[in-house]
């Protein structure tokens, strides 16, 4: 067997792919997939491995497919503290990627599960990551003893403008245009509504039924307008999202302004407008 | 662009030679912190320094009679990678200039949106975000849970052990950890040996000891780096089994001198 090969626990035997701890000829092909998944420039790739004077290439394995690299793992060394005046040997969780034609046949497991291997005999003593919780429970689960850890630290935000807004907006143009359920519940609506979040400028969202568009601007006579001593992650989380707003209504956190028929308006179609505030 | 000045503290940007004061306020900082690398220079110069979008005209220094008393680094994108404030000093003048100075220079670069990692506890990084309009969200919900993988559980004892120094006269016990369901490169127990007041961790099987503990690696890591809470939890729901039970507070007490109680800091410039 080829000393840097990698030996796999969950494909199956007859698996089209092969893993392997990353080689010289390896670089090119998975920096591509890195660029080609998150969008991250090459220059900052470069510095991020290359330049990193902790950065060990036996950290990382990649998945072939008839030679050419289909997915990467990466994990980079590190010393961790864990209290006043003591570190450990870690090793973080960097990169993991699949290419988007060989996603859904265990690819991603497989680079996850092979973490044993790569750290074994690397004095390594733990591993570390920030995960979504969701992701954990769909690729994670070939690890064992992965433990979730609270932090302490809190991560203030402050938007200087509503071009984050405005893209979402786009995007949710783009989908009335296709889809006919979110199409029919904007129809013959045409409202001004002006909106004040914590950490957001003040903007405008001109719904008409076939678009939304987003200004930045504060509107003299809107339909409507909404103010929120909220933050906009508030709003994001579907599942607590008609909670929160019941609890910020009853304690004045948000206060609307305009007429009863306007706020059920704009009630009906949160659920559609939830794509603003992700 | 222009660089405020309040009394006595003095805000500019990042000269050469300045790292080595940096490292040191940063690690002076944060010392009561677990959960980062702790900065050296070829990390800082690296991570900092040579980092594409910062630049050394993203860091902002504040200096009190010519000590620096304060720093930030800013990318060009707006994510503060490392922001420190020595609390000896008008920490929230200090704090107010940096961020106020962030947010000019990230909106002269273009950028859409700030944002800065700060301890939960920084009361003082929390009423000055509150005066800028900052929100803030916690780390899980803004960028992920934090999860690990103990792969030495020895190696991980000895080095807490060592830090945990004092342990009370009178207090002999042998402990062995019967660890299930361990991947197969794992060894499968782990023995601490409690003794005139230190405390070590053995390589050998202890045959007589004096507490056995059963549990898996997930269980014995929620105790060393989760609160005591949950290492109740997994003696009431028997994911950790002591015996002879009435040794449980004993077992409980050792559980408590070797968990980690730092709070754990993430600053953005480790994982971003």
């Amino acid at each position: 067997m080829d000393k840097n090969s990698v030996e796999q626990v969950v494909m199956p035997k007859n698996s089209h792919y092969s893993f392997r701890v990353l080689t010289s000829e390896d670089k090119i092909g998975a920096m591509k997939l890195l660029n080609d998944t998150f969008n991250i420039s090459k220059e900052f790739l470069i510095w991020k491995y290359e330049l990193n004077p902790d950065f060990d290439p036996s950290f990382a394995v990649v998945a072939l497919n008839n030679g050419q690299v289909v997915g990467c793992a990466y994990w980079l060394p590190r010393d961790l503290k864990i209290s006043n005046s003591t570190s450990v040997r870690a090793a973080q969780g960097a990169d993991l990627a699949v290419h988007v034609d060989h996603r859904g046949h265990g690819v991603g497991k497989a680079l996850i599960a092979s973490e044993n291997q790569v750290l074994e005999n690397k004095n390594v003593v733990m591993s570390y990551g920030f995960i979504e919780t969701e992701l954990v429970k769909h690729i994670h689960g070939p690890q064992i003893g992965l433990v979730a850890v609270p932090t302490s630290t809190t991560v203030y935000r402050k938007y200087l403008n509503c071009s984050r807004i405005r893209e979402k907006a786009a995007l949710l143009n783009r989908i009335i245009s296709f889809d006919e359920i979110t199409r029919a519940k904007l129809a013959n609506l045409r409202m001004r509504v002006s909106f004040r979040f914590m950490g957001v400028p003040p903007f405008i969202a001109k719904i008409d039924p076939n678009e939304i568009c987003i200004e930045e601007d504060d509107l003299v006579s809107p339909d409507l307008k909404v103010e929120f001593d909220l933050p906009l992650s508030a709003l994001t989380k579907s599942k607590k999202r008609t909670l929160i707003l019941m609890k910020a209504l009853l304690t004045r956190k948000i206060r609307i302004s305009g007429s009863l028929e306007n706020i059920i308006k704009l009630y009906g179609i949160l659920k559609h407008l939830a794509i603003l505030f992700t | 662009m222009s660089i405020p000045e309040t009394n006595q503290y003095y805000l500019r940007t990042y000269r050469q030679g300045d790292e080595i004061d940096l490292i040191f306020l940063f690690n002076k900082v944060y010392e009561r912190f677990a959960g980062f690398v702790p900065r050296t220079l070829d990390y800082w110069r690296w991570c900092i320094q040579s980092r594409p979008n910062l630049g050394e005209e993203g860091i902002a220094v504040v200096t009190n009679a010519n000590k620096i008393v304060g720093y930030a680094a800013v990318e060009k994108a707006g994510n503060i990678l490392e922001f420190c404030y020595d609390p000896n000093y008008e920490g929230k003048t200090i704090v107010s200039m940096l961020l106020r100075w962030c947010i000019d220079y990230v909106r002269s670069q273009g950028g859409n949106s700030i944002s800065l990692n700060a301890p939960t506890q920084d009361e003082l990084v929390r009423q000055v975000c509150q005066e800028l309009e900052f929100t803030e969200d916690s780390f899980e919900r803004a960028v992920g849970t934090l999860f690990l993988r103990v792969l030495d559980l020895p190696k991980l004892l000895r080095k807490v052990v060592v830090e945990k120094k004092k342990v009370k006269e009178g207090f002999d016990e042998t402990i062995l950890i019967n660890l299930r369901k361990v991947p197969p490169w794992y060894n499968d127990y782990v023995a601490i040996r409690i003794q005139d007041g230190k405390m070590a961790v053995l390589t050998e099987k202890i045959r007589t000891p004096t507490i056995k503990i059963d549990a898996d690696i997930s269980t014995i890591s929620l105790c060393i780096f989760g609160s005591t809470q949950r290492l109740y939890g997994a003696i009431m729901k028997r994911r950790l089994k002591v015996r002879p039970f009435w040794k449980i507070p004993r077992a409980v007490k050792i559980f408590s001198l070797l968990q980690l109680k730092n709070p754990l800091y993430i600053p953005r410039a480790d994982y971003g």
